[in-house]
């Protein structure tokens, strides 16, 4: 499944979802959301990052230069309280999208 | 400037953040396939294919970062032109001041920075110095030939020390020939200075022996002129004062003098030191030297003392012995030994006037705050912050004082060609003088400080008076900026029109200053004799009572040697 972040602004909830599970970097959100979604879901790497970066420049996160457990140097992006507070919304509307998508499908 | 600096390094710091970002990224995601048991090199491929093109992902991080801000500045921009349009007589007015404010002194500092702040042509020149006996004789510091003799050896104040003839003349080519500069100057004369020729060699020292073959180093402009800036010409023969000498080398194109004057020709000095030793010798010599690292000019000075002391003693006459005291100083001070101040003065002046027009603008904006209370108080009421109306105003100043630094760089230019062409000789390198990038730089950073000047304190007095109490005081305020800029303005204009009427006094005094002498119809000529054809002063005399005779146009005329 292509093009997620053109699907009701699906990336921003994938990337705040998981970083609700705690501080994660870029290449640790793509990894997460492929294993989770048992890889229905692939990240496109390229458009992750300028999302990463508008998220913190509306600082619903907040990055951090950390040294990673194999000795790598990554920004680690951590969930702000804005951040959690949005994540509630979105999940909220997703839903409601997701229930009134899946009517529109059944009607037959 | 530091602070402007601090903050583009950081600009690009956070560039390369980004980058830096992408290619852990891109580490991590290699490191994963090659646990999945791939081969490096594919590993790194299959991961760049992963993730797409690195530049396009870096190319929309940058525009995450930069688009509010340039939205915000193109919004600014626009409004500005708005308000601009809307006064057109206010803005010409400002644009106006600012030019000529501008243009002065951007036209001045073209000419003091040659004089005050750019380096001199020669490498590592802080380290170069002009010193030498001071006396009533020479408004310069120049040498004996005794003392130089005493000094090359036993100095250790630095490096390197040479000496030159002060002037000099000769006839170069033939049938006819040019009458040019020739300067004698020792065989280390250009190692000391650090220059190499551009083509051929350096004096050897056996050319600076008493009776050696006469050779020549000759300039770039005579060099390109009768030779063409061909390099095969070193070797040739040419004939000074009718005497052929071998040219060994040319001189760079950026070569200058130490002191300045001009020098077509390079002899070796052949310093005889039989009769520079001679009892009532005068041979008089200028003397550079290269100094020490660590060494400044006041250190030189007294470590020569002791030698100064001794020359002064044994080689100069009991009744002048007063009257001589040892220089040392920079090159710099030496070229521009008398027109230093009037440098610094002059720069200052227009820095005055350029404060002058800031202030005058500022209080121009000030006045025009009336009609826009209203404007910004509403703007406040709608929600805009302080920063972001402070930032909107200074857009404005800014658009004007660009606009103005425009202008002014026009003014400049062609202030500094009639300058030029009117008083070629008003100041050492005036001719020399460009509207190159560094005074385009500093045009700019005037323009700059100007928007500075007029936009931040107009926006401070404004966003206090109007934001915080609104529409009630729409009416005039009281404020203490006006009176204090005010109170600016008349105080440089006081100081600007005393020293300019002061200038204007000393003018007049030295026109209407008696010289002693008749000066009505009295008129000068000089005439450049053939050496050969003229080479006796019965000769000379013979010519010069031919032209008074012949010339029905001169009543009388008198003669000096």
């Amino acid at each position: 499944m292509k093009n997620t972040d053109r699907l009701f602004g699906s990336l921003e909830l994938l990337v705040l979802k998981t970083l609700a599970a705690g501080p994660n970097h870029g290449f640790g959100i793509t990894v997460h959301v492929e294993t989770v979604s048992k890889g229905l879901l692939h990240m496109e790497e390229g458009s992750l990052y300028p999302a990463l970066h508008r998220l913190e420049r509306e600082r619903l996160i907040s990055g951090e230069w950390r040294q990673t457990d194999n000795g790598r140097r990554a920004r680690l992006y951590t969930l702000t309280a804005g951040g959690r507070k949005r994540l509630t919304e979105n999940e909220a509307s997703w839903s409601s999208v997701a229930l009134g998508i899946e009517r529109v499908l059944r009607f037959v | 400037m530091k602070h402007a600096i601090e903050w583009l390094r950081r600009l690009f710091h956070r560039d390369s953040a980004w980058q830096e970002e992408i290619e852990s990224h891109l580490a991590m995601r290699t490191d994963w396939h090659r646990q999945q048991g791939i081969a490096p090199d594919a590993a790194r491929t299959r991961a760049a294919r992963d993730f797409g093109s690195p530049l396009r992902a870096l190319e929309a991080v940058r525009a995450v970062h930069w688009a509010p801000w340039l939205d915000a500045l193109a919004q600014d921009a626009r409004h500005g032109l708005r308000v601009i349009r809307r006064s057109p007589a206010f803005s010409l007015a400002a644009v106006a001041t600012l030019a000529v404010g501008i243009g002065a002194s951007t036209a001045v500092f073209s000419v003091v920075d040659l004089l005050l702040f750019r380096s001199l042509p020669y490498p590592r020149a802080d380290r170069l110095v002009s010193l030498g006996f001071s006396g009533p004789i020479d408004t310069s510091e120049f040498n004996v030939g005794n003392a130089y003799l005493d000094w090359r050896v036993h100095q250790h104040a630095s490096t390197a020390m040479t000496s030159m003839y002060p002037g000099g003349q000769c006839d170069l080519g033939e049938a006819p020939p040019l009458r040019v500069p020739c300067i004698q100057v020792e065989a280390n004369f250009l190692a000391t200075l650090g220059i190499i020729p551009a083509a051929g060699r350096d004096f050897h020292p056996e050319d600076d022996r008493p009776g050696a073959p006469k050779v020549a180093l000759l300039s770039y402009p005579v060099w390109q002129s009768r030779f063409g800036g061909d390099p095969g010409a070193v070797g040739k023969t040419i004939s000074l004062d009718d005497a052929p000498v071998r040219i060994i080398g040319f001189l760079p194109r950026t070569f200058e003098m130490p002191q300045l004057g001009e020098a077509d020709v390079l002899l070796a000095e052949q310093l005889d030191e039989g009769v520079a030793r001679a009892p009532r010798s005068t041979v008089f010599l200028r003397t550079f030297a290269r100094l020490k690292d660590g060494a400044t000019a006041e250190t030189a000075r007294q470590q020569m003392l002791p030698l100064f002391t001794d020359s002064v003693r044994r080689y100069v006459p009991p009744q002048l012995q007063r009257e001589v005291g040892l220089v040392v100083r920079s090159l710099r001070d030496r070229q521009i030994h008398d027109v230093k101040l009037a440098s610094w003065l002059l720069f200052g002046a227009v820095l005055a006037l350029v404060a002058l027009a800031c202030a005058n603008v500022a209080n121009l904006m000030l006045a025009r705050a009336a009609a826009r209370k209203k404007e910004l108080a509403m703007r406040a009421a709608l929600g805009a912050g302080r920063g972001r109306l402070a930032r909107q105003m200074f857009t404005e100043s800014l658009m004007l004082s660009l606009a103005g630094g425009a202008a002014g760089c026009v003014f400049a230019w062609a202030l500094l060609r009639t300058v030029v062409a009117t008083a070629p000789e008003a100041l050492p390198r005036l001719p020399q003088a460009r509207m190159d990038t560094r005074v385009l730089l500093f045009a700019i950073a005037v323009s700059l400080a100007a928007a500075l000047a007029t936009g931040l304190l107009p926006a401070w007095e404004r966003l206090s008076a109007a934001a915080l109490a609104g529409w009630h005081s729409a009416g005039s305020g009281r404020s203490w900026a006006r009176p204090v800029l005010v109170a600016a303005q008349v105080a440089i204009s006081l100081v600007l029109l005393t020293g300019a009427s002061l200038l204007v006094r000393s003018l007049w005094k030295l026109e209407s200053e008696s010289l002693g002498f008749q000066p009505r119809r009295v008129v000068t000529a000089t005439f450049t004799l053939n050496r050969q054809r003229y080479n006796s002063v019965e000769k000379q005399d013979a010519f010069y009572s031919e032209v008074s005779r012949s010339s029905p146009v001169f009543l009388e005329s008198a003669d000096l040697p």
